[in-house]
């Protein structure tokens, strides 16, 4: 029988003179020993480069790995840029032959890919939670967990990483306190995160000038943020507010007053929620881009 | 010994935004103390910087006699329940338990010794095979607090661990949560927006506004003697009723004046409205739904205290029937005994009951403290 671990070894040191991982294939095309598990190479691929479907179907199949199974792809992002900790924690969700779709993305960033019995997203939801559980209760460590859709096949896992990816970053502008960021809850802020700063300033110059200036007082923001929350209801919005219903009114006016919208109409509100989210994005933008 | 100290604890974001102001609370072993408050007020930022999973901007933090500011939360000796905490999808209940003591590297034999005696105290050892899919809500919830009881934590922290629940099955955990207590013998630190759930379980309440303190007390103290307006409408439901009052003296009584109504104060309110001066003041009078009395041996026993209505909802809940009628601007809510005469819209009279009436000063919204 070939010395396996002399065989990795050699690998080990062609890959540190190459700078690339090493596969070697047998004659029937099947990899038969590597530096990298060939799905955490395609995995890393998918997160880290602007790949294509098609790009990442071709190297699946120079690397013998045909079939994902059901997936859903999570970014666990933490504050901490050491992640072995929780990389640890994390892997034990995973079985054995399981634990190469957990790698590390980027710092402070860990991208996990678990098979799921099914692409349901109540499922995912659970994944998510799991994630949470276990990093927090058990690594100690603050995360917030991003999705986007589930996979069945390396084709669809760039797609998967991208709203993901957006997921994430509109969770870090406009969900702070949020833990757990399933993209299809997340669709508009997805949208907004994506549009160029020109379009930003140009859209604000369209805007009451409220929102080109400081904006509006930390407590009619609050207000606003809260009634959207509660679909307009304004008797749930008080009550969350702890606030009387004629308290609620007066501070409606005066957001009416300032921005010329009326957020008991679902037009105005619609329309708030837009600029609100695009003088956002201007700002962080402006300060060094979040994406 | 599990108590906790935190003195001066401040959490201040990078946007400036301060969710927690100095806070300051010594908590006793084996006490159930439950953060309650509005959404935002600072209750669930506290508890995760005891957990030591948000940093502390300022003030220090001790568990026992360790100052913990810069202990790892996986060194604190703690064990968290959060809301959000669903089980891990693929294990079985035992697995699932047993997840953090195997991260541990704990002898077999010790994990299923304290895995079995977890699932013994939560009656779910006949669920140990089972994949949480299979599980309901309560069981779920069940396993969740497993997880962390094996863990034989200094102090249990729970973050609104109910609150994904229906409002029958909060009921029973409610129940098993403050049998746990017992039992278990532990300190725990229980976060809450119900104020109903705060109130059946705690020892102690930190009621919590805008990253403030309000008070602190038992559910008993806070219902009877709340401090401030802010305690005062969150504690209790339905909530008091609060009522702009100016406090004026005629022929020799001080009266307190509302929407053309007049009740005259007993003689230990009326002493003290003079010498506190707040004689042709305004003020918030506050007074609860039970206090305000239908029938007539109060009304003929206290004429002075009776008020007109004319009911404008009548809500019959079994036990007892909730009235809401308008005087002005105000609205009031009454609760009384089922056999009540009143249906919407008949007019009637209540009497209320100034010798437990609450006033609070207009400007600081302070209780203002009965002289004896």
């Amino acid at each position: 029988m070939p010395d396996h671990r002399r065989l990795l070894e050699l690998l080990e040191e062609y890959k540190r003179e190459c700078g690339q991982d090493v596969f070697l294939k047998g004659e029937d095309g099947r990899v038969v020993a590597s530096t990298c598990a060939p799905a955490a190479v395609l995995l890393r691929a998918a997160v880290t480069e602007q790949i294509s479907s098609k790009e990442l179907r071709r190297r699946a199949e120079m690397l013998g790995e045909e079939a994902t199974g059901n997936r859903c792809l999570f970014l666990l992002e933490t504050e901490k840029q050491d992640l072995s900790g929780v990389k640890d924690v994390v892997a034990g969700l995973f079985g054995e032959d399981e634990k190469h779709f957990l790698i590390e993305a980027e710092p402070g960033i860990l991208a996990a890919a678990p098979r799921m019995d099914e692409l349901d997203p109540e499922e995912f939801r659970e994944m998510a939670e799991g994630f949470l559980a276990v990093s927090e209760g058990e690594a100690g460590v603050n995360v917030r967990v991003a999705y986007g859709s589930g996979f069945s096949c390396w084709e669809e896992l760039p797609d998967a990483c991208r709203k993901a990816r957006l997921a994430l970053s509109a969770g870090r502008i406009f969900y702070r306190e949020r833990r757990i960021l399933p993209y299809s809850e997340l669709e508009l802020a997805a949208f907004v995160v994506q549009l160029p700063p020109d379009f930003c300033r140009e859209f604000l110059k369209q805007m009451p000038p409220v929102f080109a200036g400081d904006g509006l007082e930390e407590e009619l923001v609050r207000t606003a943020a809260a009634l959207l929350e509660n679909r307009l209801n304004g008797a749930e919005t008080a009550r969350q507010l702890y606030i009387h219903r004629n308290t609620l009114t007066y501070r409606l006016d005066k957001i009416k007053k300032l921005t010329g919208w009326d957020l008991r109409r679902f037009e105005d509100a619609a329309a708030y929620s837009l600029a609100m989210m695009i003088a956002q994005v201007g700002k962080e933008k402006s300060d060094g881009s979040i994406l | 010994m599990a108590s906790l100290s935190l003195q001066h604890i401040y959490k201040k974001y990078d946007n400036g935004f301060e969710a927690v102001k100095d806070f300051n609370l010594e908590i006793e072993d084996k006490e159930f103390i439950i953060f309650v408050g509005p959404s935002g007020c600072g209750k669930s930022t506290t508890l995760r910087m005891i957990a030591g999973l948000e940093e502390i901007s300022s003030g220090d933090l001790f568990i026992g006699e360790k100052k913990v500011n810069d202990v790892e939360p996986k060194d604190r000796d703690i064990a968290m329940v959060f809301q959000s905490y669903a089980l891990y999808p693929h294990m079985t209940v035992y697995d699932n338990m047993a997840f953090g003591l195997k991260l541990r590297k704990l002898p077999k034999d010790e994990i299923d010794r304290k895995v079995h005696n977890a699932a013994k105290i939560l009656d779910i050892e006949h669920l140990l095979d089972r994949k949480p899919k299979a599980l309901s809500g309560g069981q779920r919830q069940r396993v969740a607090m497993g997880r962390a009881i094996v863990r034989n934590p200094k102090v249990f922290l729970m973050d609104e661990p109910l609150s994904n629940l229906d409002a029958k099955l909060r009921v029973q955990m409610r129940i098993e949560i403050s049998k746990l207590h017992q039992e278990l013998g532990t300190t725990i630190i229980y976060v809450t927006h119900d104020q109903t759930e705060a109130m059946t379980l705690g020892t102690r309440i930190v009621v919590m506004k805008e990253g403030i303190v309000q008070q602190v007390d038992t559910p008993l103290n806070l219902y009877n003697h709340p401090a401030n307006k802010f305690v005062a409408g969150f504690i209790g439901s339905p909530q008091m009723n609060m009522i702009d009052a100016e406090i004026k003296k005629e022929g020799g009584k001080v009266v307190a004046a509302f929407a053309g109504n007049q009740v005259t104060l007993p003689e230990d309110w009326a002493k003290t409205m003079e010498q506190g001066g707040y004689i042709g003041k305004a003020v918030t009078l506050g007074i609860r739904p039970e206090d305000l009395h239908d029938d007539d041996s109060w009304l003929s026993e206290h004429p002075e205290w009776v008020i007109p209505a004319k009911i404008r909802v009548y809500e019959l809940l079994g036990a007892e029937v909730f009235l809401y009628f308008d005087e002005g601007d105000t609205s009031f809510t009454a609760r009384v005994r089922p056999n009540t005469y009143a249906r919407t819209g008949t007019e009637m009279k209540f009497a209320l009951d100034l010798e437990h009436v609450h006033f609070f000063d207009k400007e600081t919204e302070l209780a203002v403290e009965k002289k004896a």
